[in-house]
């Protein structure tokens, strides 16, 4: 463990938690995005998106001085980024199906979205692909909690199934078969609009 | 290999998450099997579709909210803890802490030394005085039990009151 070479942001934080501003901001400016599109992607709103990032630094800003480098700095970001979008979505929930009076599904494969009828055209071509960012967004926000989680890590982060593992408190083999019945659910949504697409 | 096996490894096949001993085993597969080769062009084409969704760009004054969020903090924080997280480090403060006790408790050996009492002729005459008020009192009888007790417990104790 103490051999293993120590990634530069890691560096950052260690210097930070004694006693060096800049090199938070330097965190700051650095994972700003990552952080953001994280959010944006699985809250799939901007100004929440903002509030959690926010909420993801002051974490970090806060657990400068208890921080051991045991991972990739870049890997505990993205888990308590994922953390904090993972539970603002299952409180989220939570008050929807309490307001809705929904029965709580089991299962975890449910979808939660209604997706727009498959047969319908849009008239106007220049909404084009306006309508195509709006269909995928749907079809990845239908997708359950977990699914969406690796989708997101997989697919927009570029991370390997190990990373993802690490992130999500998972085995690999978990994130394998999450990414396998996410791919289906999501060509089950989508492959009626392959025309378009 | 079967269909229904490569068909659960189609998802790691794309992502290229698996070792080149499988990965050889599904391109033969495929290479015969136009089912299974369906199925990997639709998977493809849904995850490639999901590339339409492009990034955001954080607002511009993302970094002075957070330093505001920081120093609204702060000022919520006591002045005595913002003292302590802030200009003072943690163990240096608990030194200060250690120092101050110990030096206090020093200093006020010195400037407040412990009184021993000294019965000095003046004070014992005033002990006495205050006890002559006692002769106001009248005596148990002693054949009652009160005067049982008083000649019993005074028998090692003997004061003597002199007027
Ligand atoms: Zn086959």
């Amino acid at each position: 463990m103490k051999n293993r070479i120590l990634d530069p942001d890691a560096g950052l934080m260690l210097k930070f938690a004694q006693g060096n501003n800049a090199a938070f901001d330097q965190i700051l400016r650095k994972y700003k995005r990552l952080v953001i599109n994280l959010a944006y992607r699985f809250i799939q709103n901007r100004a929440e998106a903002e509030d959690i990032a926010q909420e993801v630094f002051l974490r970090v800003y806060y657990s400068a001085k208890r921080y051991k480098p045991k991972a990739k700095f870049s890997t505990w970001i993205y888990k308590i980024t994922a953390n904090i979008c993972i539970n603002n979505l299952r409180s989220k929930k939570h008050l929807q199906i309490v307001s809705l009076n929904k029965p709580i599904s089991t299962t975890g494969n449910e979808m939660i979205t209604e997706m727009p009828d498959p047969t319908y055209i849009h008239p106007s071509a220049n909404s084009e692909k306006k309508e195509i960012n709006q269909l995928v967004k749907e079809a990845i926000s239908s997708l359950p909690i977990n699914q969406k989680m690796a989708v997101i890590l997989q697919k927009y982060e570029g991370l390997s199934y190990r990373e993802i593992s690490e992130i999500m408190g998972c085995s690999i083999q978990a994130v394998d078969s999450l990414l396998q019945r996410a791919k289906q659910n999501l060509k089950r949504k989508l492959t009626p609009y392959f025309r378009k697409i | 290999m079967k269909c229904k096996k490569v068909k659960e490894r189609l998802s790691a096949f794309m992502d290229d998450e698996l070792d080149r001993k499988k990965t050889s085993e599904i391109e033969q597969h495929l290479a015969e099997c136009s089912a299974c080769n369906q199925e990997l062009k639709l998977l493809t084409k849904t995850w490639g579709s999901l590339e339409v969704w492009e990034k955001i760009e954080p607002s511009d004054n993302f970094e002075a909210i957070f330093w505001q969020k920081i120093r609204g903090r702060e000022l919520r924080q006591p002045l005595f803890q913002r003292l302590l997280t802030k200009v003072i480090p943690v163990p240096t403060a608990v030194i200060i802490l250690i120092i101050g006790l110990v030096g206090g408790i020093y200093l006020c050996n010195i400037l407040y030394p412990k009184e021993t009492k000294v019965y000095t002729d003046e004070s014992l005459s005033l002990v006495k005085e205050n006890f002559l008020y006692l002769n106001n009192f009248e005596d148990f009888p002693p054949e009652s039990l009160g005067g049982l007790y008083i000649s019993l417990t005074s028998k090692g104790n003997n004061i003597k009151i002199e007027e």
